[in-house]
């Protein structure tokens, strides 16, 4: 019987960039020289390029990771190999000048849909395959790629003119001429689309007003730049997903949306009580609706006056309670009413609240209920000693709060640098109250992560030194 | 008192895969190794029988296959198995299930624990056999998916809840030693503590070959192995449509084909 063994290594604190990437060096790891590769000079880029590259499956591995650096993608994109272009086709990290690089070679067509899909493709890239590529689907790639601009979407139009009316007509680039166009479409959706649409001309929205279109009015009463003019007749539509939609548009004025608090429709009602510039007038009526939902917003906007908000924290429905509690406005005095809630949800919202104050919290913090542990955990204003109880908790949720929490001191966080769970080891990697020597003990974490991380941190540390 | 773990590190695929030109399986560049999720909830299982006896109770996990399953072992050690097992010989290279079973009865003759405990399968292969050929090799009573135990160390029976279709349970009884193969869900894995994974880094890790085991070449291996994988592919894809238009028009034809599926 043969017995194995692996011995532990140690590598002192880094002061220099240098010997930071000389740290990653000697460590062999992929994910720490993923991490320094941006910042290292030439020499040792070359060393660890030697450790990105030596392995097929660690090149496959890192250029599908989504956290890869644009630089080391870069470098990958020299690898002559079908299958890693796939993967930094899709990478959403790969940047425009490596995707320039990409397209160059590209003769496959479905490694070029790709680029036309990829969201850091340059117009001048998108122009080309809209000038030079013949299939439907990569061009309805362009014309859903934010990227693609005006000459983009233009030449896609003049090239295929029937085809992507739905796409051109909701992209946010296409130009007012083209809209216009567009509008005479016997595609109701286009229609739709285009009187929704930014960019869409004033005339187009004044024919858009008098068709009688549930769809067209629906969305004319979503345009962003809707006129006065038009905004009366919508709002009292006979058709409640209209006045639902101009209810909702933050572009009507909250004097004429509030002509539905009203409305027979609970959806509309709803979308009303959701604005955010309502006075206090119209919250209170809001506030007695019959529909939860309806409170429910209601009680969350801080104009909601305290005598109301008194009211709806003995309302039936917790939600509303819950709301109360949320509001930023609610008093201390409400809170502490609140904090007692048969409803671990309408407590749990007290203890996140930023008025919750140093006695309230520490009563909460007696409760065994995760979520109201966890506000207690992460609020600033909770006593050092009950977070440090509370540092020591079983529970990850509880724990990765106290790690949120801005108050927590150093030494609260030193233990939890050996915190079992590794997305709190990688949480404290970017930490403002560890210092260096306390975060180095990441560099060779177990998880590849929490060691790209900490490298990465380090990184930019002392690159700015 | 002694509890064997049987765990396996599991190849999962990695995007945009590609089959080897032999057509037997994927190419390894693509396969990501990670030690079978259900192992995670046998050993917990055989973890917390350890914590929460009086006596002495050994938890040894055990797997085969070649060097790299090392690390899927130190996962175990990290998480607080005492010892590990690994077992391996260039003959075992393309054992099945069944013989892996054999195998597994082999090491247990030698280490003769009071239980024993496996995952219902493994996440690549998914035959469920492995704890159950063990437990035929051993001649050793067996229960398949358990979701639920009722065990104290050194108790000579078991009272076990099984999962069955349809959402049925069934509570049996069961003679010990025996066999156990441990359903997802029936206890909380934890994580391995930091410091337990540094100080499995450095734990030693027992190997068994076929000669520590009694085990003849003819008895493992590709040659023993009762089924043979003919072919591994990509079967055609079905149909699938793209719902393309604007974002209203999208939304109604999903609304329209959800109405249809619904019969409305």
């Amino acid at each position: 019987m043969q017995t194995l063994s692996q011995p532990n290594s140690v590598i002192a604190l880094p002061e220099t960039v240098e010997q930071l990437v000389s740290s990653a060096i000697a460590l062999g790891d992929i994910y720490s020289a993923a991490a320094v590769y941006g910042v290292a000079d030439q020499d040792q880029r070359n060393q660890l390029e030697h450790i990105l590259c030596d392995k097929r499956r660690d090149v496959l591995k890192l250029g599908r990771w989504e956290h890869t650096p644009a630089d080391v993608l870069q470098l990958f994109s020299q690898i002559e190999d079908k299958v890693v272009r796939i993967r930094l086709e899709k990478n959403p990290s790969t940047q425009t000048l490596t995707l320039n690089g990409l397209y160059k070679g590209e003769h496959n067509s479905s490694l070029i849909s790709l680029i036309a899909k990829h969201h850091n493709a340059s117009p001048e890239v998108l122009l080309k395959i809209a000038d030079e590529e013949n299939e439907l689907e990569i061009l309805r790639s362009l014309c859903l790629n934010p990227n693609s601009d005006e000459p983009v979407l233009l030449l896609v139009n003049q090239r295929f003119s029937s085809d992507f009316h739905g796409e051109l007509s909701s992209h946010p680039a296409t130009p007012a001429e083209l809209l216009e166009v567009l509008y005479n479409s016997d595609d109701p959706y286009v229609r739709a689309a285009v009187v929704k649409h930014e960019h869409c001309p004033v005339n187009i929205l004044k024919l858009a007003a008098a068709d009688n279109d549930v769809i067209i009015r629906r969305h004319l009463a979503s345009n962003k730049n809707l006129p006065a003019v038009y905004v009366q007749q919508l709002i009292t539509n006979q058709d409640s997903s209209v006045r639902r939609a101009t209810v909702t548009n933050m572009g009507v004025p909250v004097n004429m949306a509030i002509t539905l608090v009203n409305d027979e429709e609970s959806l509309v009602r709803r979308a009303l009580a959701a604005r955010e510039d309502l006075t206090s007038e119209v919250l209170v009526q809001l506030a007695h609706d019959d529909d939860h939902w309806v409170r429910q917003w209601a009680a969350r906007n801080p104009n909601m006056p305290e005598d109301e908000l008194e009211r709806l924290s003995d309302d039936s429905n917790f939600e509303v309670r819950r709301a109360v509690a949320r509001n930023t406005n609610a008093s201390e005095q409400l809170l502490i009413k609140l904090s007692t809630d048969i409803h671990h949800w309408v407590r749990a919202a007290v203890a996140f609240h930023p008025k919750a104050g140093t006695d309230l919290l520490q009563k909460l913090s007696q409760e065994e209920d995760v979520d109201v542990l966890s506000g207690v955990a992460s609020h600033p204003n909770t006593h050092p000693e009950t977070i440090k109880l509370l540092s020591e908790s079983i529970n990850d949720d509880i724990r990765r709060a106290v790690i949120l929490n801005p108050a927590s001191s150093r030494e609260l966080l030193i233990p939890l640098l050996e915190d079992p769970y590794y997305l709190h080891r990688l949480l404290l990697t970017r930490n403002k109250v560890l210092s260096n020597e306390d975060k180095w003990v990441l560099h060779d974490d177990p998880d590849p992560s929490v060691r790209f991380s900490a490298f990465s941190w380090f990184a930019k540390k002392l690159l700015h030194k | 008192m002694k509890i064997l773990v049987a765990v396996k590190e599991v190849a999962s695929l990695d995007d945009d895969f590609e089959i080897r030109d032999d057509e037997l399986d994927v190419d390894e560049d693509f396969l990501l190794y990670d030690l079978n999720e259900w192992d995670d909830f046998s050993l917990e299982e055989a973890m917390s029988i350890k914590e929460s006896s009086d006596t002495d109770v050994e938890v040894v996990v055990v797997s085969v296959g070649p060097d790299q399953i090392e690390e899927s072992l130190r996962k175990c050690l990290a998480k607080g198995a005492d010892r590990a097992i690994r077992v391996w010989d260039d003959e075992m290279e393309g054992s099945d299930s069944i013989s892996i079973g054999r195998i597994l009865a082999a090491v247990a003759a030698k280490e003769q624990p009071d239980m024993i405990f496996a995952g219902v399968q493994s996440s690549d292969n998914a035959d469920g056999t492995t704890g159950i050929s063990t437990a035929a090799y051993l001649n050793w009573p067996h229960a398949a998916v358990v979701a639920g135990l009722e065990y104290k160390a050194g108790d000579n029976k078991a009272k076990i809840t099984r999962e069955l279709e349809g959402g049925l349970s069934q509570e049996v009884e069961i003679d010990c030693p025996s066999v156990l193969t441990i359903q997802l869900g029936i206890n909380t894995p934890r994580y391995a503590s930091l410091r337990g994974i540094k100080q499995a880094a450095a734990k030693p890790i027992d190997e068994m070959t076929l000669s520590d085991l009694d085990l003849s070449a003819e008895e493992v291996g590709v040659n023993a192995a009762l089924s043979h994988v003919r072919r591994m592919y990509i079967p055609e894809k079905g149909m699938a449509s793209m719902i393309n238009g604007t974002p209203a028009e999208q939304a109604a034809k999903l609304a329209e084909i959800i109405k249809e599926f619904k019969g409305e």
